[in-house]
């Protein structure tokens, strides 16, 4: 049975869900933890304000929004609005304070809905977050103190910014700030930036509908008619194939010896049944290496040694 | 004219697609499957204008070995949320990958009168009978 399928199944029993159930999901700096089967319909990658908002099969479960703030909101204040908003809508609401961890907040229950609101302040990274978990089918307890406990802010000077949604999970050098998360069916792809490099992080899923198996065929169709070495490599412990190319830049470029190199890894992962691609471009001056970007593709019980679990190094 | 109400995405899960009777199927070799599909008589399908113009009375679509695997799943008994299930079983994907997927394809199915979507099957209501769709004829 699937994660999701399982967590289903258990959701059938209520209370019963175990953390087994709950998946992690990363988004700057911040980790939650949220039912395997709930899945984002809505993402930010605006780092000062945003929102990630989670679906199970049928409608919005939790909305997780943040933005950051000059000086302390007043969190008494923000809640009681949301409550006089909350009773205007659902005039026959009952409310209830709730304190979990640094989080507070209130659950409002009326006859057609039951709703979570919490929010917390964070000091070192000046961020105000908001979490809305609904309960289409009754309030579970247990559930909601999970979700709240095990929310954690990473401390902003982190010397590497995590990325795990999308069954993606992606950890980068801070300076490689997030562009775009494009969330296709069985394609996704994280853009990252530092100055003027850029890196593409992929996964491509339901490979025996359109991979042959030679990677290197593949790196060399995404590159185009750029000039490009191949070689056989490792990574993960999956066989992969690392590619190095140069751009041919434009006159000026080229005199100032600032032409742009582009790095690929590719691999495929039987477990997560799925292909991962890693492209940098870069200048020649500061080089990329794509390993240098740890993406982790099998959970590390799996993970030979130089694996996922030691961060996913190439050898 | 009255329109149809628009069919919400969760009522859509619960929906059940039909293969339509009128199809024949014939697998292909490489998995796939042939389906050909009546086209409605015109005016101009029929004699003496078809005698001097070759009109064909059917329309053929192939299907691949993923769009198979969907019609296939279509026996109107399996919901679309169950179909959506053994798509993403089969295929490692998350249920909303494989529901954005299956969903579009039914749709494209539906279009071309492949397909028949109906609302879930009460008790009582007349199950197809075993073997009418989807074998090759």
């Amino acid at each position: 049975m699937t994660g999701a399928g399982a967590a289903r199944a258990m959701g059938a029993t209520g209370e019963s869900r175990t953390m087994e159930d709950l998946q992690a999901i990363e988004w700057f700096g911040m980790r939650l933890w949220v039912p395997a089967e709930w899945e984002i319909a809505s993402h930010s990658v605006r780092s000062e304000r945003g929102r990630l908002v989670f679906v199970d099969r049928r409608q919005e479960r939790l909305q997780l929004s943040w933005a950051a703030v000059r000086r302390p909101p007043d969190l008494a204040q923000a809640m009681a609005d949301y409550r006089r908003r909350d009773s205007e809508r659902q005039p026959d609401s009952t409310f209830r304070d709730i304190v979990v961890g640094r989080w507070a907040g209130f659950r409002s229950a009326s006859v057609r809905r039951t709703l979570t609101r919490a929010g917390l302040y964070d000091g070192p990274r000046r961020l105000w977050v908001e979490m809305a978990i609904a309960w289409p089918d009754g309030h579970r307890a247990e559930l909601e103190r999970a979700i709240l406990e095990r929310f954690e802010l990473r401390q902003p000077d982190a010397p590497t910014s995590r990325w795990r949604a999308f069954r993606m999970d992606v950890e980068v050098p801070r300076e490689w700030t997030i562009q775009e998360v494009d969330a296709k069916p069985a394609d996704v792809s994280l853009r990252f930036a530092s100055g003027r490099d850029r890196a593409i992080v992929r996964r491509t899923g339901m490979l025996e509908a359109w991979f042959d198996g030679n990677l290197e065929s593949l790196i060399r169709q995404s590159l185009g008619a750029v000039a490009t070495t191949c070689r056989q490599a490792t990574h993960n412990g999956h066989p992969a194939v690392r590619s190095e190319s140069r751009e041919r830049g434009r006159a000026l470029v080229e005199l100032f010896g600032r032409p742009r190199t582009r790095s690929n890894l590719a691999w495929v992962c039987p477990t997560a049944h799925a292909l991962y691609h890693v492209a940098c471009r870069f200048t020649a001056r500061r080089p990329v290496d794509p390993a240098s970007l740890t993406v982790r593709c099998c959970p590390p019980a799996t993970a030979r040694r130089g694996e996922p679990g030691d961060g996913g190094k190439t050898p | 004219m009255k329109q149809a109400p628009a069919i919400s995405a969760v009522d859509l899960l619960d929906a059940v697609p039909l293969r339509s009777q009128t199809v024949r199927a014939e697998k292909r070799p490489d998995g796939g499957w042939l389906l050909r599909v009546p086209l409605r008589r015109r005016w101009y399908t029929r004699p003496p204008l078809a005698w001097l113009m070759p009109i064909s009375r059917e329309r053929a679509i192939s299907l691949d070995r993923l769009g198979s695997e969907v019609w296939q799943a279509c026996d109107g008994r399996r919901t679309v949320e169950e179909i959506v299930d053994l798509f993403a079983a089969a295929h490692d994907l998350t249920f909303h990958e494989a529901r954005l997927s299956v969903t579009e394809f039914l749709r494209l199915l539906t279009l071309r009168g492949l397909v028949v979507v109906a609302g879930r099957p009460k008790a009582g209501l007349p199950q197809p009978r075993s073997g009418e769709a989807g074998a090759a004829r």
